[in-house]
C-alpha cells in the first residue's frame, strides 16, 4: 500500500485538493459575504496500522467536526475536523454571534455541519469532475470526540487508505487551522488509481 | 408509501433540477397554504411571491446534477422558503436537507424541511439570558472594584440600551429633600427627562411617589410611546430614585424588557448601597468617632491641598494648634464620660463659630487643630485665637456639674512658619508648648515669640 501512488500521482492529488479547497473558499466567501481564504499546506498519506499513532501525534485530543460518507468511483468517508473549541469559533466567526457559551448549540451544530458539507462537497466534486468520474455524497453529520473515536467512526473497513489534509482558514481577520480527512476504501483504490493515471496521461497528452 | 409521507410531521418535497415540484406532502400544504395539486409541476419560484433562497436552488441543482447531498442550516440561511406557522401566521424557522434521488426514472432532489422554530426561540432565549448575565457581571464587577459611581451609572444605562436596542434608559436620583429627581449621567440624546419634581405627572414621578413599577403607554408624539419606570429602593426600604426604560412606537418592544428593567433596578440599588457604604467607610476613616471632627488623616490631606493651593494663589493661611488646659482634671474629677461630653461640646462650639471652609480636627486626647483659610496675618491669627480661647473657656453644665477648660493655642502661618504640612504642624505644636510654658490661656507664635493674654490683653502681641 505504501507504493500505491507514485510521486506524480500524489502530487496530482495535492493539486486536485487545492482546486477543491479553492472552490470551497469561494462558496464560503459568498455565503458569509466576506473573504474566506483557505490554504492547503500539507497532505499526508497515513497507513491504517499506524493511523492511531499518527493521529495522536498530529491531532488535538478533543476533536469536533463533520463527517460525510461518499460513494462512486471511490468509496469512503470524509471529515472536517478541528480542535473542539475551534469548531465553535469557526461557527461563531461565520455567524457573527457573540454567544460565549462553551457548548455548541443545536443550531450551531447544524451550521458547522453545513460548513463541513460545503468544504467536503467541493473537494470531492472537484476530484470527481477533474478526474471525469462520478461521486455521490451523503448528508453530513456533526461529530465530536477524541481521535480514537473518530478513527472508529471513520474506518469501519479493515482496508483503508487515509489521506490527511491540513488546511488553514482565514476569515474576518481571524485564523483557524483544521484538517480534512479522507478515508478511502481500499477496494475502490484501484478505481482511484486508474482515474489518476488517466488524468496524468491526459495532462501529458495535452502538453504534447 | 405515499400514505406514510402524508403522516410525517416534517416537510417533504421532491423536485427536479429546475426545482419543479414532483411531490408535496401534507405538512407542506399546512405551512404554505398551497395544495399538492397546485404545487405539482410548478417551480418553487412560481409557487411563492417571495423567491426561494438562491442557496436552496443551488443545492437542488447540485443534488440532481452532481448527486451531492446538502445541508442548509438556519443560521446561514434564515430565509430559505417563505413558510409560516399555521396557528399564528408567524414565520416558521426551518432548515433543509437536500438529497439526490431517482424519482419516476429521472434525477431528482428530495428536500426534507425541518421546523426549527422552537430551537431558534430557545436559543434566542438562552442568548438573551446570557447577555443579561454578562451585563450583570460587568456592573457588579464595577461595583465590587469600587469604581466611581458615575461610571457605574454610565455603564448601567449604556448596557440597558445595548440589551434593548432602540430604547433609552435613564436614571433619576432623589435629592436629599425628596423634591427633585435628577439624572446623574449626562445624556447625549433622548426624550427622557434629566430632571423633574417628585410631584410631576409622569410615570417617573408616579413611580417615586407610589414606590411601584409604572408601565405607561402614550399615544401622543410629545413623549416616548412606552415609558416604564421602576422605583429604586435602598436596603432600608427608602426610595432613592427611579430607573426608566422608554422606546418609541416605531421600535418593537425589546425582548424581556421587564426582566431587564427589574434586574437593572436591582443592580442600581446594589450600586447605590455600596456607594453609600463606601462614603460611610471613607467618612469613618477620616473622622474622629467621638466628636465627628476631622481626624489626623483628613487634616493631613487637607493641609497638603491647602499648601498647594496657597502657593498657587500666593495667599497665606493659618494653622492653630489647641491644647485644652485643665481637661485632665475634668477627667480625673468627674470621670471620662464628663471629659467626653466636654470634648463634644467644645467641638460643637468650634464648628459653629468657624467658617464652613475652615477645618477643625482632633488629633487625639485634648489636642485640636484649626485650619483657617481666611486667617492670613499674625494679627488675624491672634484675634482668632483669642476668640477661640474665649469660646473654649466658657463653662459647660453637665449632669449638674460645672465643667470648664481653657486653651493654650500655638499659631503657625503659611508661608512664614513653614510651607509644607509637616513644618506647619511642627511649628504650631512648638508654639503651643511655648504658650503653655508662659502660663495657661495664652496663644503664641514661635516666630515672634509673641504671647497674648486671653482675657486681659485683647489683640496685643507680646
Amino acid at each position: 500500500m505504501r507504493n500505491l501512488f507514485s510521486d506524480d500521482e500524489q502530487e496530482a492529488i495535492v493539486e486536485l485538493m487545492n482546486l477543491g479547497v479553492g472552490r470551497a473558499a469561494s462558496s464560503l466567501s459568498r455565503l458569509v459575504q466576506d473573504e474566506v481564504l483557505l490554504s492547503v499546506p500539507k497532505v499526508e498519506f497515513v497507513q491504517l496500522e499506524t493511523a492511531e499513532e499518527t493521529f495522536k501525534e498530529l491531532l488535538p485530543k478533543a476533536l469536533a467536526g463533520v463527517t460525510q460518507a461518499f460513494e462512486g468511483f471511490i468509496n469512503g468517508k470524509a471529515a472536517l475536523i478541528f480542535p473542539e473549541e475551534r469548531s465553535l469559533e469557526l461557527v461563531r466567526i461565520v455567524v457573527g454571534n457573540e454567544l460565549s457559551a462553551s457548548e455548541i448549540s443545536e443550531l450551531e451544530q447544524d451550521t458547522l455541519a453545513e460548513l463541513g458539507n460545503i468544504l467536503l462537497n467541493s473537494c470531492l466534486a472537484s476530484l470527481a469532475n477533474l478526474l471525469k468520474r462520478e461521486i455521490n455524497t451523503a448528508l453530513p453529520e456533526a461529530y465530536s470526540g477524541d481521535y480514537q473515536r473518530m478513527l472508529e467512526v471513520l474506518c469501519d473497513q479493515q482496508d483503508s487508505l487515509i489521506m490527511l489534509v491540513q488546511i488553514d482558514f482565514s476569515l474576518r481577520q481571524r485564523n483557524l487551522q483544521g484538517y480534512l480527512v479522507f478515508i478511502i476504501d481500499l477496494n475502490s483504490a484501484t478505481g482511484f488509481h486508474s482515474a489518476l493515471q488517466d488524468y496524468l496521461a491526459d495532462l501529458l497528452g495535452n502538453d504534447l | 408509501m405515499l400514505e406514510l409521507i402524508k403522516l410525517l410531521e416534517t416537510g417533504l418535497v421532491i423536485t427536479n433540477s429546475q426545482s419543479q415540484v414532483l411531490l408535496w406532502n401534507n405538512w407542506m400544504e399546512r405551512v404554505t397554504g398551497i395544495k399538492a395539486q397546485e404545487a405539482n409541476n410548478r417551480s418553487l419560484a412560481q409557487l411563492f411571491s417571495q423567491p426561494p433562497s438562491p442557496a436552496l436552488l443551488d443545492a437542488i441543482e447540485q443534488a440532481c446534477n452532481d448527486r451531492l447531498s446538502r445541508r442548509l442550516s438556519h443560521q446561514l440561511h434564515p430565509f430559505l422558503l417563505p413558510l409560516s406557522q399555521p396557528a399564528s401566521g408567524q414565520q416558521l424557522h426551518h432548515s433543509i436537507l437536500a438529497r439526490p434521488m431517482k424519482f419516476a426514472g429521472q434525477s431528482a432532489c428530495l428536500l426534507q424541511i425541518n421546523d426549527v422554530t422552537n430551537t431558534v426561540r430557545r436559543e434566542q432565549h438562552l442568548r438573551d439570558a446570557e447577555a443579561l448575565l454578562r451585563f450583570e457581571k460587568e456592573i457588579l464587577s464595577l461595583v465590587a472594584h469600587n469604581q466611581p459611581i458615575e461610571s457605574v451609572w454610565q455603564a448601567l444605562t449604556t448596557g440597558m440600551q445595548k440589551l434593548a436596542p432602540g430604547s433609552e434608559a435613564g436614571l433619576l436620583l432623589l435629592d436629599e429633600h425628596s423634591q427633585y429627581l435628577t439624572n446623574p449621567v449626562t445624556s447625549s440624546h433622548g426624550y427622557l427627562p434629566s430632571q423633574l419634581t417628585v410631584n410631576s405627572q409622569t410615570p417617573a414621578g408616579a413611580a417615586a411617589r407610589t414606590g411601584r413599577l409604572q408601565l405607561a403607554e402614550f399615544q401622543n408624539q410629545e413623549q416616548p410611546a412606552f415609558w416604564w419606570c421602576h422605583p429604586l429602593t435602598t436596603s432600608e426600604e427608602r426610595l432613592a430614585g427611579v430607573l426608566q426604560l422608554a422606546w418609541p412606537a416605531t421600535t418593537q418592544e425589546p425582548t424581556a424588557s421587564l426582566t431587564l428593567l427589574e434586574r437593572s433596578a436591582q443592580l442600581a440599588a446594589i450600586a447605590l448601597q455600596n456607594h453609600q457604604q463606601l462614603l460611610q467607610v471613607r467618612y469613618l476613616a477620616q473622622h474622629d468617632a467621638l466628636t465627628g471632627l476631622a481626624n489626623r488623616s483628613l487634616l493631613n490631606d487637607r493641609l497638603q491641598d491647602q499648601c498647594v493651593h496657597a502657593r498657587q494663589k500666593q495667599q497665606g493661611f493659618a494653622l492653630l494648634f489647641i491644647d485644652l488646659d485643665g481637661f485632665k482634671s475634668v477627667n480625673d474629677e468627674y470621670g471620662h464620660d464628663a471629659g467626653d461630653a466636654l470634648l463634644i461640646e467644645l467641638s460643637r462650639r468650634l464648628q459653629k463659630h468657624l467658617d464652613s471652609r475652615d477645618l477643625v480636627a482632633r488629633l487625639g486626647g485634648d489636642e485640636l487643630v484649626v485650619l483657617s483659610q481666611q486667617t492670613q496675618t499674625q494679627h488675624q491669627a491672634f484675634a482668632l485665637a483669642e476668640q477661640l480661647n474665649d469660646l473654649l473657656s466658657q463653662p459647660f453644665d453637665w449632669q449638674g456639674f460645672h465643667l470648664q477648660a481653657g486653651a493654650s493655642i500655638g499659631i503657625a502661618l503659611f508661608p512664614d512658619q513653614g510651607d509644607t504640612a509637616n513644618k506647619l504642624l511642627t511649628q504650631a505644636d512648638n508654639a503651643m508648648y511655648l504658650a503653655k510654658s508662659r502660663g495657661k490661656g495664652q496663644a503664641a507664635s514661635c516666630d515672634l515669640s509673641a504671647v497674648v493674654y486671653n482675657e486681659q490683653n485683647s489683640n496685643s502681641e507680646g
